[in-house]
């Protein structure tokens, strides 16, 4: 397997319950991978344990630029709202995230924003560095009205055509549905990855995927 | 691509508290006040610089990363060591801007740079209640360490064993020299009267290597551990 990032045997636990069994993924530039799962099945340690944020109990995880499990700053992630620091300005948080790629006029902390805003507001940081060759989003899609979720989404394409790779953790179906290249089921610790187009078909792509999650999970 | 500055990040997403800013700042403008009245009048401020200092350093690091506070500089590039050190670095710095403002003061009252601030003795002081409080409290609440160090201290006096120590030390300059981890330990147990007390220079040298040990150990920490959510229960 060759990609911006590679997993094999990828195992963790929270104490004696295990999280990840073994898994096996390559994420490769220029595509989307939409992560599925039940709610805490996994996705957010899985997300955080490739990015070295969180502790694996087995396996390896080799970056490209790197060649180690630390990755290289050409990779970002956002994790929600709630990971946004309160007392933080948004102009500071855009600035310092961005690395000066954009600007924000809103001089308000953080806390004093709605969570939509929130959510936005750490969506438009990340997603305005340039030269990325890898973000990792947990739920972005949470909490945008939406103008916001179409943003998003038209922004996720563009990346994806300049080379940039996404793991996207959602419960929207129908949003994942829209863009990914490949899917990953995340059941009972084990990674399911299936291409987009054996799954796909039809003009409601949602529907149909939630029919291919919900076999996988049977 | 810009690397993320982690001196830069920390100054913004979790400066010191502002009320212990203001408070170092109030006490660093006293010693000028103090000092143009009469040289060698503001010496307790030192003491309550080291004091306030304690709280400032106790500043926690594992709490604000485990909510994603601090994904963005985890993964900005930078390694972990420059991470905790530019994390000591943001904590220890407004004490270490008003300790140095009383030694100016001193300095420029006393026309002579042996101003308690800027004795070793007074360095070491720093140091002791900047790396320990902020190693001890990675893990912990905000300002726990600090609270503990004060509560150990006052224990400590009210039993009367720190009273007689610096009673000692005070009625015989070689005490110290004779008994170099009775010393040690008061220093370590009223860390705030170290810059006035005459410790001798193998006291200073352990209370320096302790604070080094301790700032040390934060690093490792700091480098080797991992921040799942919170929220998931970890």
């Amino acid at each position: 397997m060759t990609g911006v990032v590679v997993v094999r045997g990828l195992s963790t636990r929270y104490g004696s319950t295990p999280v990840l069994r073994g898994i096996d993924f390559a994420l490769s530039g220029g595509e989307i991978v939409g992560l599925l799962g039940r709610n805490g099945s996994g996705k957010t340690t899985l997300l955080r344990t490739l990015l070295g944020l969180a502790r694996s109990d087995a396996g390896r995880v080799e970056w490209a630029g790197t060649g180690m499990g630390v990755p290289p700053e050409t990779v970002d992630h956002f994790g929600g709202a709630h990971t946004l620091p309160p007392q933080v300005r948004a102009n500071t948080w855009v600035r310092l995230v961005s690395r000066g790629d954009a600007v924000c006029d809103d001089r308000r902390p953080v806390r004093a924003l709605s969570r939509g805003s929130r959510q936005l507001l750490g969506l438009r940081a990340v997603l305005a560095r340039t030269g990325l060759d890898a973000v990792f989003l947990d739920e972005p899609w949470e909490g945008l009205d939406p103008d916001g979720g179409r943003w998003l989404t038209e922004t996720l394409r563009r990346k994806r055509e300049e080379g940039c790779a996404f793991l996207v953790s959602s419960h929207r179906l129908h949003d994942l549905a829209a863009l990914c290249d490949r899917y990953a089921f995340l059941h009972d610790g084990s990674l399911d990855v299936r291409p987009a187009a054996d799954i796909a078909s039809g003009r409601v792509r949602g529907a149909d995927l939630l029919r291919a999650f919900d076999r996988v999970e049977s | 691509m810009t690397r993320l500055s982690p001196f830069r990040y920390f100054a913004a997403v979790t400066p010191p508290a502002a009320p212990l800013v203001a408070v170092l700042a109030i006490l660093a403008a006293a010693t000028f006040v103090l000092e143009s009245l009469g040289p060698g009048s503001s010496d307790w401020v030192l003491a309550s610089i080291a004091l306030v200092q304690t709280f400032a350093c106790s500043s926690g690091f594992t709490r604000q990363a485990s909510r994603g506070y601090y994904d963005p500089v985890l993964l900005g590039g930078g390694t972990r060591v420059r991470i905790a050190l530019a994390h000591f670095g943001i904590s220890a710095l407004p004490g270490l801007a008003a300790w140095t403002a009383a030694g100016i003061a001193g300095t420029i009252a006393g026309t002579s740079l042996s101003t308690p601030a800027f004795r070793p003795a007074g360095w070491v002081a720093l140091l002791l209640v900047s790396a320990i409080p902020w190693a001890a409290n990675l893990r912990l609440p905000p300002f726990a360490a600090g609270s503990l160090w004060l509560l150990a201290t006052a224990t400590l006096f009210l039993s009367g064993k720190l009273f007689r120590a610096l009673t000692l030390l005070h009625s015989d300059p070689a005490w110290g020299r004779s008994h170099p981890w009775s010393a040690v330990a008061l220093g370590l147990g009223f860390p705030a009267a170290v810059p006035s007390l005459a410790l001798p220079a193998p006291v200073l040298a352990a209370l320096v290597a302790l604070s080094f040990a301790a700032l040390v150990g934060g690093v490792v920490t700091v480098a080797c551990a991992t921040y799942p959510l919170s929220e998931e229960g970890a």
